[in-house]
């Protein structure tokens, strides 16, 4: 081995400490994984909350059934969960002193606005439903004093700290039961969630031309920047 | 005495069972999440093109599977209003299982006769379940979809040339290439027409 051997190889052996020596050193000039030159070791572990990037809505529970039926008339009668015809009333929960609110909806994420719609009613045997009507706007309810007419019923929310019933109908309706302030905004404090309590209640038809006994009807929440 | 604690032990075994048979579906809940940032086209549009919009995305922020439908929905509100079939959307390969989130490829094409303008509607993220007598609930999210047309021939994005003109342009460039290969070679043809007699 020449002299020009003996320069490249202490070269590459100089190369090769450095490399050793910078890779063993840390971004910030301390690791946890070095000892300190005294005492014992330690570590810390931070938590760190972020932001919410989305907007969601939830209904527990998915489903419900209507019970505590009331008015009637006659071999009509409601009975238990059974809505009764002219114009039964059937409720999910219960207003009053003793008042019930099972459908909890939450809304998470950034601060935004929540909406609620609902559908007609569809029978099990395929047949001609209900469909939605409002006692005092459009689509009118055409029965005895704004009562739903044949074949029409209202449906309607109730929350705990909101002293009045919200009309549902096709169109989805800023949710006045989901702030006690009457706006459907929804602002989650340090970007949680906030939750509603609601019940529901429902005036069946005066008639129907459809004899099934078991009906279906759906409500949609929607979460929504803020408008 | 030992089946006294049996039977208790039983008891409470069979109360718990009982409980979480019938206090899981009962409590089952629906819903839906969506990002909370606009999807929005980097750049202007120009009418008769194709652009790629971001992605969505989705979440199912329920206890149980659902199957997630996405369309376009109109809002009141500043800007015109975004044609449905303007936006083609990316499908979900069955049901999106609780807690789990996908991305969802949304794709924008113009007609060529579309105004000039701001476009503003919402895209309506709903979550269903399985229908059942009785109330059934439904959970839906929406963010905001935007973006401009201005007046103008598409450009800038190679995905706006109609497909065809890409095999023009390569025979083309072989019919040169060809040509060019005929010159250099030194090779001729030459054509004669000799008389009978």
């Amino acid at each position: 081995m020449g002299r020009r051997g003996l320069i490249i190889m202490v070269a590459v052996l100089v190369a090769l400490l450095g490399f050793a020596r910078h890779s063993s050193d840390s971004p910030a000039g301390t690791s946890g994984q070095d000892p300190p030159a005294f005492g014992s070791s330690g570590s810390v572990t931070a938590h760190l909350k972020v932001v919410p990037t989305i907007r969601s809505v939830t209904v527990s529970p998915g489903s419900v059934n209507f019970h505590n039926c009331t008015q009637g008339t006659g071999d009509t009668a409601s009975a238990g969960d059974q809505m009764g015809y002219p114009n039964g009333i059937c409720l999910v929960g219960n207003t009053g002193s003793d008042g019930q609110f099972p459908v909890a909806v939450t809304y998470t994420g950034l601060a935004g606005d929540v909406w609620v719609s609902a559908s007609g009613a569809a029978p099990d045997n395929g047949g001609g439903g209900w469909s939605l009507c409002v006692p005092t706007g459009k689509p009118a309810c055409t029965g005895a004093s704004n009562q739903p007419g044949n074949n029409q019923f209202t449906i309607m929310t109730f929350a705990q700290d909101v002293a009045y019933y919200q009309m549902l109908t096709g169109d989805r309706k800023c949710d006045t039961e989901f702030a006690a302030s009457g706006v459907c905004t929804a602002a989650p404090d340090e970007f949680a969630s906030v939750t509603a309590h609601e019940g529901i209640r429902l005036i069946g038809p005066a008639a129907s031309d459809n004899n099934a006994t078991a009906w279906s009807v759906s409500i949609t929440w929607v979460a929504e920047y803020p408008h | 005495m030992h089946l006294r604690w049996l039977s208790a032990g039983l008891a409470i075994a069979a109360g718990l069972a009982a409980w979480i048979g019938f206090a899981g579906p009962a409590r089952a809940s629906i819903g839906v999440g969506v990002q909370a940032n606009p999807v929005s086209l980097s750049g202007a549009a120009h009418p008769g093109a194709s652009y790629a919009l971001p992605s969505l995305y989705i979440v199912n922020t329920g206890t149980q599977a659902e199957s997630m439908s996405v369309r376009v929905v109109q809002r009141t509100g500043t800007g015109r209003a975004i044609p449905g079939s303007w936006i083609r959307i990316g499908g979900l390969s069955g049901q999106l299982p609780p807690k789990q989130s996908a991305r969802i490829a949304l794709e924008l094409t113009t007609p060529g006769d579309a105004e000039p303008g701001n476009y503003v509607s919402d895209i309506l993220v709903t979550g269903a379940t399985a229908h059942v007598a009785g109330v059934n609930f439904g959970a839906a999210a929406a963010t905001k979809l935007e973006f401009t047309i201005t007046p103008g021939p598409p450009g800038g994005s190679w995905l706006s040339i109609p497909g065809w003109t890409w095999w023009v342009i390569g025979g083309l460039v072989i019919l040169a290439a060809a040509a060019f290969g005929w010159r250099r070679s030194g090779l001729r043809i030459r054509v004669e027409r000799r008389n009978a007699a």
